[in-house]
């Protein structure tokens, strides 16, 4: 053994013995420590046992008291002991029973049911055991247990357990749930944009309203309602919400404006209530917001429409009628400026007749009465077509400067009727892009329903502006025919008395050359006599001729009868011609002299033509309803078919005679047409001829 | 019969010849002044010492025509009194009834046939010969 080996030895040996010694120590500590818990226990179990004794005739009360369930089972579910409650929980009559426990879970709950219990026996406790089970009443209800072992001196003996029908506070958390559930689909998915705002906060917002703004949930949650809202409509929010906050109102309905992500607007009907706080105060507010954009677009084309057509209804003038168009249009496109043109019936003329937007001065100077041709742009091309026009920008074309302000968007219709053209409304706006095909199709339906109208103003204007023309001519004419009459007379007096001269040179000529004038020249100045006479006659008788008609000589009642047979009597008749009255004649209302002239004429003229022995000329009348029919009858050289329309008219005879100027005829036919008859006649060469007329009774 | 001063107022020669004809070949001893158109007439009868017993007047004249110098005559206080007979180959209605409206003592229209002109003349004549007129 070398003394390093023994050393090493030694030290060792030190080391287990003061470990030892530690051990010992320890296991002293410990011994003690347990004696002292022993005691304890000892003690404790004692009093424990006291305190058991105490509790269950104390437990007892309680047991009886209690208004849960309470069971008592022994281990194998046999029920020892229950109170009132649990006999009418598990359906009993009376609490002297003998049942299991175990038997009352329906069958789908035996799984769970030996589960627990085994985990009852280990543990010695149960809690929030939830089961269903069928009463004996057969009535299936859903419990809650908290059950725990009871022992005996550290044995379990039985288990007790407090039962609770759940049934119906499942029902309704279930109900409640399945509520929220609904409710939280309803708000999710309601066409009706949902905002809840705490102040100006937005705290919640559905589906809805965030389609409607463009927003996200998490943008708007960032926001405040006046931020997503236009403020001209922030006063009336304001005092709705003074109201609302001093309790005055609990909701209120307006109609405002929202501004969309895209910075769109567009007009709600918003419905907001109150949430109040316990004291009344506002917690929230709730909106229901719905998009009434198209449905205020609606209501706004029916107003302007029932405007329109109230406002021109049973108006005729045009220029009304088109004011009230151009400025209704134009509140509706909520623009200021809209002209309607009229379209000349050859589309190359547009006369514009209203224009809102265009000031007083230049509307009195370029409105009415200005016509401008259609060269080129886009009222022709809707004239021509018939079809409207959005213009929706129109930046590069300098024609649309307008008070020194470039019009980019336009709308142009033509107002048709009968498939014309006869009008072209013509709206315009500064902005780019500002007009929508659908305010293009209500200018477009405004156009067909003003057409009619419009039309008829157009004619109106028409016809007042023929009829104010036709009364100057009839002016111009009455005075021409005036100066005419005179004219006639001038000239029929100038004519005539170098007639007279002449007549009277002729004479003294004769009378002073009786002697040295032969038979041939005597002869001679007869004959220049004689065509004196004839001229002086044919100038009386232009004279007369243009003269019917144009003095108005006052109508009188004419007795033909007696008037025609003392006609008869005057006039020249040779004796072989037989003039005579077949049947009394009327009496009618007319010019006296110029239907003796008439009878005259025609009877004149049939016996100059007789060329029979025995001539007759016969005068005759038939009564046909609203006119008198004579006829006067010859038997004279007739007239051949091919002169009868060329009779009546001026200078037109057709047999030349000394004694006939040719105009004999039309002063006839213009006498019987002034008494609104008719003149006629039929006649056979050689055998005679009948005239015919008619007068207005 | 009385023999009368006569204004004629005619502007056509050949008529004033032969009113002067009618005259001599009826052996009228008549005092005819002659006035070419109605402002000579008017002239005439500025001398009142002098005043015609008739006035035969034709309407269509140059200058002042027969119904202007009518309505100045009419006007007059002293020349109204004055017949004056329209002598015309007019036979406007409207000329008539305007010169019965300014007062005329008769209205002749000349015959296209100069034995009818006499006949009228010597006839008109004869009638104012036996009528009383204003004295001077």
């Amino acid at each position: 053994m070398t003394p390093n080996r023994a050393e090493i030895l030694e030290r060792a040996l030190a080391r287990e013995k003061a470990a030892r010694k530690a051990a010992e120590k320890i296991l002293e500590q410990k011994a003690a420590e347990l004696y002292s818990a022993n005691k304890k226990l000892e003690k404790s179990y004692l009093e424990l046992e006291a305190l058991l004794d105490k509790t269950d005739s104390q437990l007892q009360g309680v047991f009886e008291n209690i208004v849960d369930a309470y069971v008592i089972m022994d281990l194998m579910g046999n029920i020892l002991k229950m109170n009132d409650a649990a006999v009418n929980l598990l359906g009993f009559d009376t609490q002297n029973v003998n049942a299991n426990l175990l038997d009352f879970p329906i069958a789908e709950e035996q799984e769970k049911v030996s589960q627990s219990f085994k985990t009852l026996l280990k543990d010695g406790a149960v809690t929030d055991f939830i089961i269903k089970i069928n009463t004996k009443k057969n009535v299936i209800k859903l419990v809650h247990i908290n059950a725990s072992i009871i022992y005996d001196q550290g044995i379990p003996v039985a288990a007790q357990g407090i039962v609770r029908d759940v049934t119906e506070e499942r029902r309704t958390a279930e109900l409640i749930e399945a509520q929220k559930k609904e409710l939280d689909a309803i708000v999710q998915n309601s066409s009706l944009g949902i905002v809840l705002a705490q102040d100006q906060k937005i705290i919640r917002t559905n589906e809805a309203f965030q389609r409607l703004l463009g927003f996200s949930e998490e943008e708007l949650l960032k926001k405040t309602i006046n931020e997503i809202a236009d403020n001209s409509d922030v006063e009336q929010v304001k005092q709705y919400i003074g109201k609302m906050a001093s309790g005055d109102i609990d909701n209120f309905v307006l109609h405002r404006r929202y501004i969309r992500k895209n910075g769109s607007v567009f007009w709600a009907k918003t419905s907001v209530a109150a949430v109040r706080n316990s004291d009344g105060s506002v917690k929230y507010r709730l909106g229901l917001v719905e998009d009434v954009t198209s449905e205020r677009e609606r209501s706004l084309i029916l107003g302007m429409v029932n405007e329109i057509t109230n406002a021109i209804l049973g108006k005729i003038d045009i220029y009304e009628i088109a004011n009230v168009i151009t400025s209704r249009i134009a509140e509706y496109l909520n623009t200021d400026y809209c002209i309607i043109y009229l379209v000349n019936k050859y589309g190359d003329y547009i006369e514009p007749i209203a224009g809102y937007g265009v000031d007083a001065d230049s509307r009195e100077k370029n409105i009415e009465n200005a016509k401008f041709p259609i060269e080129h742009g886009v009222v022709k091309t809707v004239v021509q077509t018939g079809k409207p026009i959005l213009t929706k920008d129109a930046s590069s074309n300098s024609k649309y400067v307008f008070s020194g302000k470039q019009l980019n968007s336009k709308i142009t219709v033509p107002i048709s009727n009968d498939g014309k053209v006869i009008g072209v409304i013509d709206a315009r706006h500064a902005a780019k892009n500002y007009f929508s095909n659908k305010q293009l199709q209500t200018i477009e339906r405004i156009a067909s329903l003003v057409a009619m109208q419009l039309k008829s103003a157009i004619n109106l204007r028409e016809k007042q502006r023929i009829e104010s023309k036709n009364e100057e001519l009839l002016e111009k004419l009455a005075k021409s025919n005036n100066e005419l009459q005179e004219y006639a007379h001038i000239v029929s007096h100038d004519l005539k008395s170098p007639l007279r001269s002449i007549n009277a040179l002729v004479t003294w000529l004769k009378e002073d050359n009786v002697d040295k004038l032969d038979n041939v020249s005597l002869q001679n100045i007869a004959l220049i006599e004689t065509t004196l006479e004839k001229m002086d006659q044919l100038i009386s008788d232009v004279l007369e001729y243009s003269s019917i008609g144009s003095d108005d000589d006052e109508l009188t009642e004419v007795n033909l009868d007696t008037l025609i047979a003392d006609l008869i009597q005057i006039m020249y008749k040779p004796e072989h011609i037989k003039v005579e009255i077949l049947n009394k004649l009327p009496t009618i209302k007319g010019d006296k002299t110029k239907l003796q002239q008439v009878f005259q004429n025609l009877i004149s003229n049939a016996i100059k033509f007789i060329d029979k022995p025995e001539g007759y000329v016969k005068v005759s009348v038939e009564d046909i309803s609203t006119h008198y029919k004579f006829s006067i009858k010859d038997n004279g050289i007739g007239i051949d078919e091919k002169y009868h329309s060329k009779i009546f008219k001026v200078f037109q005879s057709v047999n030349k005679r000394k004694d006939s100027s040719g105009i004999g005829l039309s002063i006839v036919k213009k006498v019987v047409e002034l008494h609104e008859g008719k003149i006629w006649l039929t006649s056979k060469l050689n055998e005679g001829t009948t005239f015919f007329f008619t007068l207005k009774k | 019969m009385k023999n009368l001063n006569i204004l004629l107022v005619e502007d056509d020669m050949i008529e004033v010849m032969k009113f002067n004809r009618v005259l001599s070949a009826l052996q009228l001893d008549h005092k005819i002044i002659e006035a070419n158109n109605g402002e000579e007439a008017l002239k005439i009868l500025e001398d009142k010492s002098d005043l015609p017993d008739i006035i035969l007047l034709d309407l269509n004249m140059p200058k002042i025509n027969g119904i202007e110098f009518l309505t100045i005559l009419k006007e007059d206080e002293h020349l109204k009194y004055l017949p004056a007979i329209i002598l015309t180959t007019s036979s406007n209605d409207k000329d008539l009834l305007e010169c019965f409206k300014l007062g005329i003592a008769g209205y002749v229209l000349k015959p296209l046939k100069y034995e009818d002109y006499m006949n009228s003349i010597e006839k008109l004549l004869a009638y104012w010969s036996i009528n009383e007129l204003k004295k001077k």
